[in-house]
């Protein structure tokens, strides 16, 4: 067993930190995050010619083609910003989804732009309805001579403000699993992208009215017509643990920024760190912020060794991750008292964060169920071997 | 006979006042919750026509002696009337420097200020806390220094609800920097428009502007400004309020945003089943059991005082779990509502009109404000338990 971090990942963690305490401070963060996009210049581009962007494209198509351990380490050090924008969606999830349904063109034609971040690519996935999993895709896509027409709306497309391209899963048939995918353009004709007002700025309506896609837009060509959920799936079981690490390095910085007011912050005479209710805070704060951590790195470790029963571990590392995240900002803030309700302090957009991802690539509801229909069907003595 | 139950019940006098006050609220406030307004001048113009109504029943201060503007509401009357108000999210009625007018104020200080507040004419801001002085409030270091016949005041303040609206504010500052902190406390009020009181909006995480940071550079207040005697100005400010500390307005406001979700799961909410698996049933009659006990010990705290008896951990009782009754219950709504509950009000696709949304967020500083949850602790360790100080 080793836990510590190899050196190339101290490397990626110390490289973004740089960026993070010179390139892109807490005070700018705070400013972007009441715009709409929320990505100022240097927050994308920097990433980018740094070659954070392709760590999930094959180096043949201009990536690096880095372990999920490798790429976690690198968004847990962005979390820890929490550095806003399409980061994930386009750098993380969108490769990954590509890499397991895509056919090899539609790589090329995709993948080397999204590790240049020349184009920005999401998921749309949810609908209004809101549900995750295959039986949330309910809009159909409608073949129309060598063209397929769109109607419908994806609702909460994280990014979907700014991305160039949509990832969007749709129903071609009444069987559960029965999805396709399709890239289609942002700009197309009948593609309306509304950005919604919620804590998190970046997750968007979007309105597809009688939009029309070529059938090379099908991801995976005719082979996955319907047949797109299980390679869907393969890149969601990869993705999301990173972006779990990307809400450990959140949890980490308002349990840094707790221990550190505790020791500056005085009141009747001591610092408030003295106050045993101040402590237990800063106590339970760690305990979940060690268990998000811990149980996100096992299941990276179980993907990255080809170890079985990783979905279990993903499913488990979700739902620390997502309760623990949003627990942490809960016990920063009694740490914090009133300054940490000022949006210009900089806690709340660990809250608002924190918040946002708590239902991000499925609510803990569908995790639990996941993973206690995948518990149930594990023989008992193999859940201990793995 | 005497009688040999307890009785939970309301008489015919509270209840004939209950429907008064009921009518008066679903009539006057007509909706919204008060304590939610993100869009704060529209929030603003409904509050202040609001209290004027309320004055014109002599509600607005209803715990005053009638010689001051008042009813002499009893304790149970003020708590019924806080209740009603909580359930439609309407605001109460107001406290502070009213009350401590009446009991250190000098006789023109009360025939000045104290008519034109319980007619709605003058809205206070209230100068406590400092950015080095929350919790720890008898440090605060805004200074006083006499010059002739007046004072000049120098210092900060911050958390100044309505400052930006408000005609005068109350301010406690250091006459005596020698003195042990709480006997070198003076009691001042000054009208806003004072020269070189400047107010700055603070923002707040859910988006409201409710709070200030108050500046004062050379400002010269009168020596009849002050309220009670130089140096006793904490013990002044900390006068035993006799009006309702019962606390059940919160509890009416979890009860009041329990039934909201109920009504709107029931009616069909987008993206929300009506169907709740079992966690999301056993998480809503938590709710509802935080809801019933808050109010019963709200209830308990109002009886005792009409009983004459002064509740002391019993009001921080309620005050503490009531505040993280709140948000619990934001909690348990965002995780039922999914991503509909986090789009603000003015959002397509919001639900509720946004109100979870909001109150996810404005609950945190529930259990911060008017004596943090860790204060109340203590208050209740201490006070009400016996134990020893730490």
């Amino acid at each position: 067993m080793d836990l510590a971090l190899t050196e190339t990942q101290q490397l990626l963690k110390s490289s973004v930190e740089d960026f993070l305490a010179r390139g892109v401070t807490r005070e700018a963060i705070i400013e972007a995050s009441t715009s709409p996009t929320r990505t100022t210049d240097p927050m994308w581009r920097t990433p980018a010619e740094l070659g954070w962007l392709g760590m999930a494209v094959p180096e043949r198509f201009g990536g690096s083609e880095a372990s999920l351990t490798d790429i976690a380490v690198l968004f847990e050090a962005l979390g820890h910003g929490p550095l806003p924008g399409p980061h994930f969606s386009s750098g993380v999830l969108s490769p990954l989804i590509l890499r397991e349904a895509a056919t090899e063109d539609q790589q090329a034609e995709f993948l080397p732009r999204i590790a240049t971040g020349d184009i920005v690519v999401t998921l749309a996935l949810t609908e209004p309805e809101w549900d995750w999993g295959a039986s949330a895709v309910q809009m159909r896509a409608d073949r129309s001579g060598d063209e397929f027409v769109l109607n419908g709306t994806k609702l909460f497309v994280f990014d979907g403000a700014v991305a160039d391209q949509l990832i969007v899963a749709v129903r071609s048939g009444d069987a559960p699993e029965a999805i396709s995918l399709l890239m289609v353009p942002a700009s197309a004709p009948g593609v309306s992208v509304r950005p919604l007002q919620g804590w998190n700025t970046s997750e968007a309506a979007v309105t597809f009215e009688g939009v029309r896609v070529p059938s090379s837009a099908l991801i995976g060509g005719s082979n996955l017509e319907g047949a797109a959920w299980a390679p869907l799936e393969r890149a969601l079981l990869q993705a999301t643990p990173v972006l779990c690490a990307y809400s450990v390095g959140g949890a980490q910085a308002v349990y840094d920024m707790s221990v550190q007011y505790s020791r500056e912050r005085k009141q009747f005479g001591q610092p408030i760190g003295r106050f045993q209710f101040v402590q237990n805070h800063i106590v339970q704060l760690v305990n979940h912020l060690d268990g998000a951590r811990w149980t996100t790195f096992e299941a990276l470790w179980k993907l990255d060794a080809g170890r079985p029963n990783a979905d279990v571990s993903v499913h488990l590392a979700k739902l620390t991750t997502a309760e623990g995240y949003v627990q942490a900002t809960n016990y920063a803030h009694e740490v914090h008292a009133g300054v940490g309700v000022m949006h210009e302090y900089g806690l709340t957009l660990f809250t608002r964060t924190a918040r946002s991802l708590y239902h991000a690539l499925g609510g803990p509801r569908w995790h639990r169920k996941r993973l206690g229909e995948l518990l149930a069907a594990l023989p008992v003595e193999a859940e201990a071997a793995s | 006979m005497e009688a040999f139950t307890m009785d939970f019940g309301w008489n015919e006098e509270e209840l004939a006042f209950r429907e008064k006050v009921r009518d008066f609220v679903h009539t006057n406030w007509g909706g919204g919750d008060i304590e939610e307004e993100g869009d704060e001048a529209g929030a603003w113009e409904r509050l202040r026509a609001y209290q004027k109504e309320m004055a014109k029943q002599g509600w607005l201060t209803m715990a005053w002696p009638k010689e001051y503007g008042g009813q002499a509401a009893s304790f149970m009357e003020q708590m019924i009337f806080a209740e009603e108000s909580a359930l439609v999210g309407a605001p109460g009625s107001q406290g502070l420097v009213g009350p401590t007018l009446m009991i250190h104020g000098t006789e023109e200080q009360k025939r000045e200020h104290l008519p034109k507040i319980a007619n709605a004419e003058t809205v206070w801001a209230q100068g406590y806390s400092e950015p080095g002085s929350g919790s720890d409030l008898a440090s605060l270091q805004t200074r006083a220094v006499r010059d002739g016949d007046e004072f000049v005041l120098n210092g900060q303040k911050i958390w100044t609800s309505g400052a930006h609206h408000a005609d005068w504010i109350h301010v406690l500052t250091r006459t005596d920097p020698d003195a042990p902190k709480h006997r070198g406390i003076s009691y001042f009020m000054a009208p806003m428009d004072t020269p070189g009181i400047t107010v700055r909006p603070l923002e707040q995480m859910h988006g409201a502007h409710g709070f200030n940071e108050t500046f004062f550079e050379d400002v010269r207040v009168p020596a009849k400004n002050m309220i009670g005697e130089e140096n006793r100005g904490w013990y002044v400010a900390t006068t035993t309020l006799d009006f309702e500390r019962s606390g059940v307005g919160r509890a009416a406001a979890v009860a009041m945003s329990l039934g909201a979700l109920l009504d709107g799961l029931a009616e069909g909410l987008e993206g929300s089943s009506a169907e709740l698996n079992g966690p999301q049933r056993h998480a809503l009659a938590e709710w509802k059991m935080e809801a019933e006990v808050g109010r019963i010990i709200g209830y308990r705290v109002a009886w005792m005082q009409s009983q004459g008896r002064v509740p002391n951990y019993e009001a921080s009782m309620s005050k503490v779990f009531n505040t993280e009754s709140t948000q619990r219950g934001a909690r348990r709504a965002i995780n039922i509502l999914g991503l509909h509950g986090a789009l603000k009000p003015q959002s397509a696709h919001s639900v509720l009109d946004g109100r979870f949304c909001q109150l996810y967020m404005s609950s945190v500083a529930r259990t911060i404000a008017a004596g943090s949850s860790e204060i109340q602790r203590n208050v209740i360790a201490t006070r009400g338990l016996g134990l020893p100080r730490g």
